[in-house]
C-alpha cells in the first residue's frame, strides 16, 4: 500500500502504476512471525515483472507460511528523485515498508549493468553498501541468477551468493535462517550454517591474492569447513519441481505479459560463445502433460491471452508437435495464442509455423550469429548456407514478410570477410522472398541486429579478448555502408556499452570501489542508452586506478587463475580449453543429441542425454 | 445474446491505472471470471468490450461504466459475483444491469475536488472564487488536445459549481462539466484557473472524484435502469 506522502508524489512521475502494487495475484500477509523476504529485481518494474524467475521465487517463498516474499523495483529516475527529496526509502511493493528492516534482500544478477542500479538501490535502501558494515539490524544481502557464476565484482557487497537453482537453495536456506533465528545465533552463525550447504558462496569466507602484474593469485577459504571451490547445485526431477500454479497479472503494460512455462533448462547445442548453454546444463524437461497442465492452470488462473514456451532452444524439445497439439486442444478455443520464442532455423518447418500461427501472427527471428560458415564452426554454431536459406523460404512461404536476424560481431578468429558476410547473408534472404509465391501485405522487411561478443566465464572462449571499441566501431561501419537497402533495417549495439559489460562479465573483487565510487557520482540506469555514459565512466575508472581494458579486451592465459575459477558449474575446465582448441582448428562438436562430447556436468547431476 | 452493463468504482490504488490499462485489466478480469463474453471476429479476435468516457489518471470514481455482451444469459447477481472476485484491487462492482441510455448520449459529468491551497479559506476567498467561475463572465484558458494548443472558454463548459469550506486549507468543489463525445472538460482546469487567477491561492493538491454522469436533459444516466 502506498503511505500517505507517495500519493501527492505519484501523480508528478512517468507511470505511478510501478510504484503502488495490489494487483491480482500479488500476496498480502500479516506481518508477525513472517522472515521477511524483498526480492530486488535492479530494473524497472517493467522489466523486472517479466522475469519468469522472479516468479518462481515469489510462489515459491509465499507458499511457505513463515515466509512473505514481496517484491522491490528500481525506481525511475523521475521518483528516485522525490524518494531522495522527501526523505522516502525504498520499499516493497506489497507492505509499503521500507526493506532496510527486512530479513533478506535478494538480488538476481540479470545482466553486468544493472550492478549500479543494485549499489544505488542499497543506498536508496539506507542499507550500507559493504558486507562488513552491516549489522545485525540490516537485511542479509544476497543474491543469484546468470551473472551469479561470477559475483566477483560485487562480492564485497553480497553476504552470500546462490549457485544454482532456487527451487533447491532458497527452501534450504529458509530452514537455516529459521533454526538459526529461534536458536537465537548471529548473522555470522548463520553464514557458517550456510556456508555449508553445496552451491552457497560467502564471499567474506575467501580471500583474493594478486600476482604483481594484476592477475588473480589464488582465491582461498580464510577459515575451516568451507568448500575450496564451490559447486552449483540443480533440480534433478525438473519434471516434478515446484512451478508456480499462479501469476501475478501487472495492472500497467510490462515487456512480456503472458503465460510463460519452462519447456527444459540446458541445452544441447554446445555453441562456444554461449554462456547459458554451459551454465544450464544438464539438460532436463518436462513432459507434455506436465507442460500443459501448468500452462491451463496458469492460463485460467491469469486470463491472459497468450502461452509462452520458454527454454534456450525449443525446437530442440523431442515432443514438441505433441506439446502444440496439447496446448491447442484447449488453447485454441479460448482465443489464446502461443509463442515460441528460440526456434532454431534448421530444425524450422512449415508444420511447425502453420500450428504456432493460428490465432495471432507474431514475429519470426532466428540467429544465424556469425555471417560465414567457416565463423559458424569456429563458434560450434551448426547451421548451414542451405539451411538458412530453406528457413528464409519457409517462413516467406507461410506469409511472413518481417524477419529478424541476429548476429554477432567480435568474435574469434574473425575477419573482415567474416562481418562482410553478414551483409551478404541478409540479401540472399531478401532475395528468398522475391523467389517465393506467397507475399505479405505490407511487403518484405529483414531487421538485422548486430550485438557485440563479450567473452564470458564458462565459456571456451572465457579467455578471449574482447575487440577494442575501435574495432567493433570500424566493423559497424563496414555493415552499415554494405547493407544500404529499404528492405533492410540495421540495428547494432553501442560498442561502449559492450565494452562495460565485457570488464564487470570478467572482472574481479577489485572493481567494487569502482561501484561505490560510481553510486557516489550518481550512477543509474547504465543499462539504458539515455543513461549510460561512456566519458563518465572512463573518468571513473581513471580516478579509481583501474585499467578496464585489463578485464574487458586483455587474452587470458590458459594457466591464468580466472577470478572465477573457485566455483564450479559442472563443465570442466579441460573440457572448455579442448573446445576452445577445436574452434581455432574450425572443427565443430556435434550437440549431446548425436553423441557425448564429455563435458562433465555428469559429476553434478545427469540429464537426459547425459551418458551416465 | 445477453448485453450487460457494469457499473464500477475506481478507487486508492487503482487509480493509478490509466484507460488503456482499463482495457487490458478487464478483458483479462473477464476471462478469469469465467465469462462467455462476445468475442470480435477478424484478424486478433478479443472480448468486445466498450467503456465509457475515459477516466483521467488518479482520479478515483463512483461511476465507471463497462458494456459488453455474453453468450448465454446468466444472472445479474452471479456476474457481479464473479466479475468481482476476478478483479485486482481497488475496483469495486457497484451493479450488474441491462443498459438503459446510451453512452453516446452521456452530455456532462459531476466531479468531486478537494483542494489543499497554501492560503487560509475564508469567506472572501470563497467569493472570488465563486466570482472567477460566475457562468456570466468567460473565463478563458489553454487546452492542450489532440488538435494542439487552443483557447477554450471553461465557464460555457461548466454547469455550476458549489464552493464549501472543508478545513483551514481545504476547500470542496462540486462542479458539473461538459462531457460529451466531441468535447469534455477535465475539472484539473478549474484549479489551474484558479492558480492562474486568485495569486494569494496556490493550489498545494487536488484529488478528483468522479461522482456521476447526466444525459443533454440533465436527468441522471441509466436513472432507474
Amino acid at each position: 500500500m502506498p503511505i500517505e506522502k507517495l500519493d501527492k508524489i505519484l501523480l508528478q512521475v512517468q507511470k505511478p502504476g510501478r510504484y503502488v502494487g495490489n494487483e491480482f495475484g500479488s500476496v498480502h500477509k500479516e506481518k508477525e512471525g513472517k522472515i521477511r523476504f524483498a526480492f530486488c529485481f535492479p530494473d524497472t518494474y517493467e522489466i523486472g515483472m517479466s522475469y519468469l524467475g522472479g516468479r518462481i521465487i515469489y510462489s515459491l517463498l509465499n507458499e511457505r507460511n513463515d515466509v512473505w516474499c514481496e517484491r522491490v523495483f528500481a525506481p525511475w529516475v523521475d521518483f528516485e528523485e522525490k524518494m531522495r527529496e522527501n526523505a522516502i526509502e525504498l520499499f516493497a511493493l506489497e507492505s509499503g515498508d521500507s526493506i532496510k528492516s527486512f530479513d533478506f534482500a535478494a538480488f538476481t544478477l540479470q545482466y553486468e549493468m544493472s550492478y549500479t542500479n543494485i549499489i544505488n538501490m542499497l543506498d536508496l535502501a539506507k542499507i550500507p553498501l559493504l558486507s562488513k558494515d552491516r549489522g545485525e539490524e540490516f537485511p542479509l544481502v544476497c543474491a543469484g541468477g546468470p551473472c551469479a557464476y561470477n559475483s566477483e565484482p560485487i562480492a564485497d557487497f553480497l553476504d552470500f551468493v546462490m549457485m544454482g537453482e532456487g527451487e533447491i537453495l532458497l527452501p534450504a536456506v529458509m530452514d537455516v535462517y529459521k533454526e538459526n533465528k529461534e536458536k537465537g545465533g548471529t548473522k555470522q552463525d548463520f553464514l557458517i550454517k550456510i556456508a555449508q550447504i553445496e552451491g552457497i558462496y560467502v564471499p567474506s569466507f575467501y580471500d583474493v591474492c594478486y600476482n604483481d602484474d594484476g592477475t588473480v593469485k589464488s582465491v582461498l577459504p580464510n577459515r575451516d569447513n568451507v568448500p575450496k571451490v564451490i559447486k552449483k547445485v540443480i533440480v534433478e526431477d525438473f519434471d516434478s519441481t515446484f512451478f508456480p500454479k499462479t501469476f501475478i497479472v501487472p495492472n500497467i503494460e510490462t515487456v512480456h505479459d503472458r503465460v510463460t512455462i519452462e519447456v527444459f533448462r540446458g541445452c544441447i547445442r554446445g555453441c562456444r560463445f554461449c554462456q547459458a548453454g554451459m551454465i544450464y546444463r544438464p539438460v532436463r524437461a518436462k513432459s507434455v502433460d506436465t507442460l500443459s497442465c501448468q500452462a491451463k492452470q496458469l492460463q485460467e488462473g491469469t486470463g491472459y491471452e497468450e502461452i509462452s514456451l520458454l527454454s534456450l532452444s525449443t525446437s530442440d524439445y523431442p515432443q514438441l508437435n505433441e506439446l502444440i497439439d496439447k496446448l491447442q486442444s484447449w488453447s485454441e478455443d479460448k482465443h489464446v495464442n502461443l509463442a515460441l520464442p528460440s526456434l532454431r532455423l534448421d530444425t524450422l518447418s512449415g508444420e511447425l509455423l502453420n500450428k504456432v500461427q493460428k490465432v495471432r501472427k507474431s514475429g519470426l527471428t532466428f540467429a544465424p550469429e556469425a555471417g560465414t560458415q567457416r565463423l559458424r564452426d569456429v563458434i560450434n554454431k551448426n547451421i548451414s548456407d542451405e539451411e538458412i536459406i530453406r528457413a528464409a523460404d519457409i517462413a516467406f512461404g507461410n506469409g511472413y514478410g518481417q524477419l529478424k536476424l541476429y548476429f554477432m560481431i567480435g568474435l574469434p578468429t574473425e575477419t573482415m570477410e567474416d562481418v562482410e558476410g553478414i551483409a551478404h547473408t541478409a540479401f540472399e534472404v531478401l532475395a528468398r522472398y522475391a523467389k517465393s509465391e506467397v507475399k505479405n501485405k505490407k511487403g518484405v522487411n529483414i531487421g538485422v541486429s548486430v550485438s557485440t561478443f563479450v567473452p564470458k566465464p564458462f565459456t571456451p572462449f572465457q579467455w578471449e579478448g574482447q575487440n577494442t571499441i575501435e574495432q567493433v566501431e570500424e566493423k559497424q561501419a563496414v555493415l552499415r555502408e554494405k547493407m544500404r537497402s529499404r528492405k533492410i533495417s540495421l540495428s547494432w549495439h553501442d560498442a561502449k556499452t559492450s565494452f562495460l559489460e565485457a570488464v564487470f562479465a570478467r572482472g574481479d573483487r577489485r572493481l567494487s570501489k569502482v561501484l561505490i565510487e560510481a553510486q557516489k557520482r550518481g550512477f543509474h540506469f547504465d543499462g539504458w542508452e539515455e543513461y549510460f555514459s561512456y566519458e563518465k565512466w572512463m573518468k571513473l575508472f581513471e580516478d579509481c586506478g583501474i585499467a578496464p581494458s585489463f578485464y574487458a579486451n586483455r587474452e587470458r592465459n590458459e594457466d591464468e587463475v580466472l577470478p572465477w575459477d573457485h566455483i564450479d558449474v559442472g563443465v570442466t575446465q579441460e573440457f572448455l580449453l579442448r573446445e576452445r582448441h577445436q574452434a581455432y582448428k574450425g572443427a565443430v562438436t556435434p550437440d549431446c543429441s548425436k553423441g557425448c562430447a564429455g563435458c562433465g556436468i555428469t559429476k553434478i547431476g545427469g540429464g537426459s542425454l547425459c551418458r551416465k | 445474446m445477453q448485453k450487460v452493463r457494469i457499473k464500477f468504482h475506481k478507487t486508492d490504488s487503482a487509480k493509478y491505472t490509466s484507460h488503456l490499462d482499463l482495457n487490458r485489466i478487464f478483458i483479462r478480469s473477464l476471462c478469469r471470471a469465467g465469462l462467455d463474453v462476445v468475442y470480435t471476429k477478424g484478424f486478433n479476435p478479443h472480448p468486445y468490450i466498450v467503456f465509457g468516457p475515459p477516466l483521467p489518471l488518479g482520479f478515483t470514481s463512483q461511476t465507471e461504466i463497462l458494456d459488453f455482451s455474453l453468450n448465454s444469459e446468466m444472472e445479474f447477481s452471479e456476474i457481479e459475483a464473479k466479475l468481482q472476485k476476478a478483479l485486482p484491487m481497488g475496483f469495486f462492482i457497484e451493479r450488474a444491469y441491462t443498459p438503459k441510455n446510451k453512452i453516446s448520449d452521456i452530455s456532462s459529468v459531476g466531479y468531486r475536488c478537494n483542494l489543499e491551497v497554501n492560503c487560509e479559506v475564508n469567506e472572501s476567498l470563497i467569493r472570488d472564487i465563486a466570482e472567477l467561475f460566475d457562468p456570466e463572465l468567460p473565463l478563458l484558458i489553454m487546452k492542450k488536445s489532440k488538435r494542439g494548443l487552443r483557447e477554450i472558454d471553461i465557464n460555457s463548459m461548466m454547469q455550476g459549481v458549489i464552493l464549501t469550506k472543508k478545513g483551514e486549507y481545504d476547500i470542496e468543489l462540486l462542479t458539473r462539466v461538459t462531457c460529451t463525445p466531441q468535447d469534455n472538460l477535465n475539472p484539473s482546469y478549474l484549479v489551474s484557473a484558479i492558480e492562474e487567477n486568485i495569486k494569494r491561492a496556490v493550489p498545494i493538491f487536488a484529488g478528483y472524484h468522479r461522482l456521476s454522469f447526466f444525459m443533454q436533459n440533465g436527468v441522471q444516466f441509466d436513472k432507474n435502469a
